[in-house]
């Protein structure tokens, strides 16, 4: 996917090694971050995050539905990742297929909790409209526009985002007489609920590049890895997820302290997203 | 779920007090492009809007339909019959592609990125070696309609519209001046408001020049049609695809029974949209041209 | 994408095409404006018909099931267009998922039919928002001998033409039960269809300069751009498809325009005139079929039955450009069912119902007249035969 000469490759590794990477930035250091709210009006909340020449818009579109027979208190949250050929052809056709899937798994790990929902980063009984009856099932889009590596990072802070920057309409319930029927709702055009997002992690993704670890690896840093883990972590410092990729093993006390230091990292980087995303909403 | 008639009150209101004041009908389209009503809420160019407001436009279908309000002759959003949509061209959106734009149309957008001129991947592909092989994909994304719907990949219609954008791209690029080598252009819709091909042609036009690829004219596209009803009202539709210095027609797709003298009215309506649409993507391409100066003289 | 090969001329045939194209001059001796040789062939069933365009071969099949419509058109019946490329045809055409050139002309064929309505959907609907006839009509290209597209309209045109779906009636407690008669017991309907949309594909040729319509195969190799227009005899435009390509300046469109109108003109009437012949001769061999001691009985509907068709006859070659909208031709019908009526005491199972259906279908187009005859003569027959046929019934 990236073609590099040895030569580069060296540069790439040794660079990595003397924390100066090729970009001028430290081993710890996120590229510059950049956030717009509101870019796709027809989503009920939408972000488009840049990091560097890495691209992704998401999308969050809230419809009426009907709770499952299991959880009849709860709603439904899906997600799905689509990586765009305008982000490097060989997402061409089928091609993304594989990789947005591995995308999408992660996400959905980090953001979805278990199968009864519990431990849901979105708080899926707020999404309740009449208990077994109305619910909200919220669609998450991810689509990967511009790709310079750490796209799972890019995808989560765009979610979280796209997340705080939506509105669900309010919903009034008319009960009929009798509860077999099915309820009147009348969705409201002025009042909207605002989520939570206080508990929705981000992702710091920790990439292994010969003994020495990076955040936010670019997509030729990327090739050179041999192993990398992704870490998601919300505002209190509470680990959410944890996926390791890449073959080569790893000590566990390097992964205690790669999950040490992706907690320390998250904490400016929720900061930031936090201002960016202040910014963005004033702007918008 | 949002009904539509309150939808479309809900767009007409801001139009109907104050009436806002208008040109005469005979000036040409490319000097009335301004924002619409959509545009402004879209994308929040109006401050007096509150944020409960805006949040108000949001998860919303455009309207269905767009007509001509017979009381004022304006069309929903605001338009003139003969009104062109608001324009806006950005080139150099995607960093990693050799070329790349962004192209909208109101509230119609896509991004078009070009790779290559490089080495032909699939040799069996390659039809000859005296031309270079262009490739082309449309893509939509799930969140492009108002409502959302998985569609599969390479459906009917995408691959239809996929090859249409190649042999029209095609006929303005010069391929035997790259033998084998091979140009992917890749369009990706992010919102579908009418007339997605002709934004992809333009964004693919804009995205090829930024590429560099040598192109022996500029292929603009506009659709039109008489009645005013838009694409997604699923009235009569004429796309046409121009080469405006050579002054040729290369797309023409139109559905719908229309007499042979309406047709040609209609087809010189998107012929004329087409040229003001190549007069702004000229001004996009030297303003580009500026700015790429400017750095270099930095 | 086209994975597959496609023929590829020499240098030398392409020279010798193009140039003899600026001379007026086609390699199979045509000149640029003549389709070559079409020939349509029915099969034994109703709404299958084969269409020979030169080399060209595309057979047609309609068929026709009960299905629940779309929910944004609950008094709609459904018409779609399915292509079968088969190897066979071209060595170009790979099994298995269609190409781009086979999306494209199943996509072509099936907007100039359905975008300008030519068939009534309205018709074939049975219960709104419950039952609604779903028409496909599919099409296998036997051989690729150029131009595609206008065979294959043709195809589907003479197909849906002939195409005879079965009555069906709505009854029971709700009035929700639909009950599908079997075509011995009730005959089975005509479409209704308003005009006949021609698609004529022009290709071009030297920088957009020359054109020719009809390209065989070695032409379509050559030309530098394509372009079908999909046209009636009234001059309607139906659908344009120019998907890219050599550009060509609007006053060449307009030009074409105006040549492939007069072009389905003339499609039109051989298409009628072959469906015209072929449902006479199918009502023929129905009257063959009838034992001696019926013919002598129903003497009446034989002579009926000729009369009616050497008229049909005689309104084709009078008004050679007739258009399937026209509604003057109504007093000659009406003269049928009269004679239909002086008939009927003699025949036990005529019913009312299906002459006020005749009546209504009366006037739609040509087609759906001509069949009325055969029609008022199975209704004849019927009683003496009775072949057993799967009911196709659905609750």
């Amino acid at each position: 996917m990236v073609g590099l000469s040895e030569g580069e490759k060296h540069f790439i590794r040794g660079g990595i090694a003397q924390d100066l990477r090729t970009d001028g930035r430290r081993r710890l250091q996120f590229r510059a971050i950049s956030v717009e709210t509101g870019v796709i009006p027809q989503a009920n909340g939408s972000a488009r995050v840049r990091l560097g020449a890495t691209e992704v818009i998401a999308t969050v579109k809230a419809e009426l539905g009907k709770p499952s027979i299991l959880h009849p208190d709860k709603g439904k949250v899906s997600i799905f990742v689509d990586c765009s050929p305008t982000a490097a052809p060989m997402f061409e056709g089928r091609g993304s297929e594989e990789f947005s899937a591995e995308l999408c798994v992660a996400l959905q790990r980090c953001l979805l909790g278990g199968k009864s929902g519990a431990g849901a980063a979105i708080d899926l009984s707020s999404l309740i409209v009449v208990d077994g009856k109305v619910c909200w099932d919220l669609y998450i889009d991810g689509l990967v526009v511009s790709s310079d590596g750490n796209l799972l990072d890019a995808l989560a802070a765009a979610i979280k985002v796209a997340l705080s920057d939506t509105g669900i309409p309010k919903v009034n319930v008319s009960l009929s007489a009798t509860t077999d029927q099915e309820p009147e709702v009348n969705v409201s055009d002025e009042e909207f609920l605002q989520f939570d997002t206080s508990s929705v992690p981000v992702i710091v993704t920790l990439t292994k590049v010969g003994k020495h670890y990076i955040v936010d690896a670019t997509s030729e840093e990327e090739s050179q890895m041999s192993s990398a883990v992704s870490v998601s972590v919300n505002r209190h410092g509470q680990i959410r997820g944890l996926t390791k990729r890449g073959g080569a093993g790893l000590d566990p006390s390097v992964i205690f302290d790669m999950i040490s230091v992706a907690k320390h990292v998250s904490r400016q980087f929720i900061s930031v997203l936090d201002s960016e995303t202040l910014a963005a909403e004033a702007a918008e | 779920m949002p009904l539509s008639p309150r939808r479309l009150t809900a767009s007409l209101a801001p139009l109907h007090s104050p009436p806002p004041p208008r040109q005469p009908p005979s000036s040409a389209p490319q000097k009335t492009r301004r924002a619409t009503t959509h545009e402004l809420i879209a994308g929040g160019g109006n401050p007096s809007l509150s944020r409960q407001q805006r949040l108000g436009e949001r998860g919303r279908a455009p309207p269905a339909m767009e007509y001509v309000n017979p009381l004022t002759g304006f069309r929903v959003d605001g338009r003139r019959p003969n009104e062109m949509r608001q324009l806006k061209g950005e080139v150099g959106v995607v960093a990693r592609a050799d070329g790349s734009a962004l192209f909208e149309m109101g509230n119609t957008r896509v991004i078009a990125a070009v790779y290559g001129p490089r080495e032909v991947q699939n040799k069996g592909q390659q039809v000859n070696s005296k031309d270079a092989l262009v490739r082309c994909e449309y893509r939509m994304a799930d969140f492009s309609t108002g409502d959302r719907r998985r569609k599969p990949k390479g459906d009917r219609r995408s691959t239809e519209i996929s090859l249409v954008i190649r042999q029209t791209m095609e006929a303005s690029i010069l391929t035997h001046l790259m033998p084998r080598s091979q140009i992917d252009i890749f369009v990706q819709v992010l919102q579908a408001d009418g007339g997605t091909r002709a934004a992809c042609i333009n964004a693919a036009t804009l995205a090829l020049a930024d590429a560099g690829i040598p192109m022996r004219d500029i292929v603009t596209s506009c659709s039109a049609d008489l009645n005013y009803i838009e694409d997604s009202a699923g009235g009569p539709d004429v796309t046409v695809g121009f080469l405006t210095k050579m002054d040729k027609v290369t797309l023409l797709q139109m559905d719908a029974k229309l007499p042979m003298d309406t047709f040609e009215t209609v087809m010189d309506l998107a012929i004329e949209g087409c040229k003001a649409i190549a007069n702004y993507i000229r001004e996009v391409l030297l303003e580009n041209t500026r700015r790429l100066e400017c750095q270099r003289d930095h | 994408m086209d994975h597959h090969q496609r023929w590829h001329p020499t240098v030398n045939e392409r020279e010798f095409i193009e140039r003899a194209l600026q001379s007026d001059l086609r390699v199979d001796g045509r000149r640029p404006f003549d389709f070559r040789r079409l020939k349509i062939l029915f099969g034994r069933e109703d709404g299958s018909a084969e269409v020979q365009l030169g080399d060209t071969r595309v057979m047609g099949y309609a068929t026709a099931q009960l299905v629940q419509p779309y929910k944004d058109r609950p008094n709609e019946g459904t018409l779609a267009i399915f292509t079968e490329f088969s190897p066979m045809a071209d060595p170009a055409f790979e099994p298995g998922r269609p190409g781009e050139s086979a999306i494209e002309l199943g996509r072509v064929v099936d907007r100039g039919l359905r975008e300008s309505r030519a068939v009534d959907m309205e018709s074939l609907c049975v219960v709104a928002g419950k039952h609604v006839w779903s028409v496909r009509v599919d099409l296998h290209i036997l051989d690729n001998g150029g131009n595609l597209i206008d065979a294959a309209n043709i195809a589907a045109l003479a197909a849906l033409s002939t195409f005879r779906r079965p009555e069906c009636t709505v009854g029971g407690e709700d009035g929700q039960q639909v009950t599908v008669h079997d075509p011995e017991v009730r005959d089975p309907l005509p479409l209704t269809i308003h005009h006949l949309p021609i698609a004529v594909t022009f290709a071009y040729f030297g920088e957009g300069n020359i054109m020719v319509i009809d390209p065989t195969y070695k032409e379509e190799a050559v030309m530098g751009g394509r372009m079908t227009a999909t046209i009636n005899s009234n001059g309607d435009v139906c659908s344009i498809q120019k998907a890219g390509g050599e550009g060509v300046m609007s006053s060449v469109i307009m030009q074409c325009l105006r040549i492939a109108s007069v072009k389905a003109a003339d499609i039109t009437s051989k298409i009628k005139n072959e469906v015209n012949s072929y449902t006479s001769a199918k009502a023929l061999q129905k009257v063959k079929r009838l034992p001696a001691s019926a013919l002598k009985k129903d003497n009446a509907p034989d002579v009926a039955m000729k009369e009616s068709s050497d008229g049909a006859l005689e309104t084709q070659s009078t008004k050679p450009s007739s258009d399937g909208q026209q509604i003057d031709k109504e007093p000659p019908s009406v003269v049928e069912d009269n004679k239909q009526e002086d008939v009927e005491p003699m025949l036990s199972e005529c019913n009312p119902e299906a002459q006020s259906e005749s009546r209504l279908t009366a006037g739609g187009s040509d087609e759906t007249q001509e069949a009325i005859s055969p029609k008022s003569l199975k209704d004849a027959v019927k009683p003496k035969h009775k072949i057993k046929k799967k009911q196709h019934s659905k609750s």
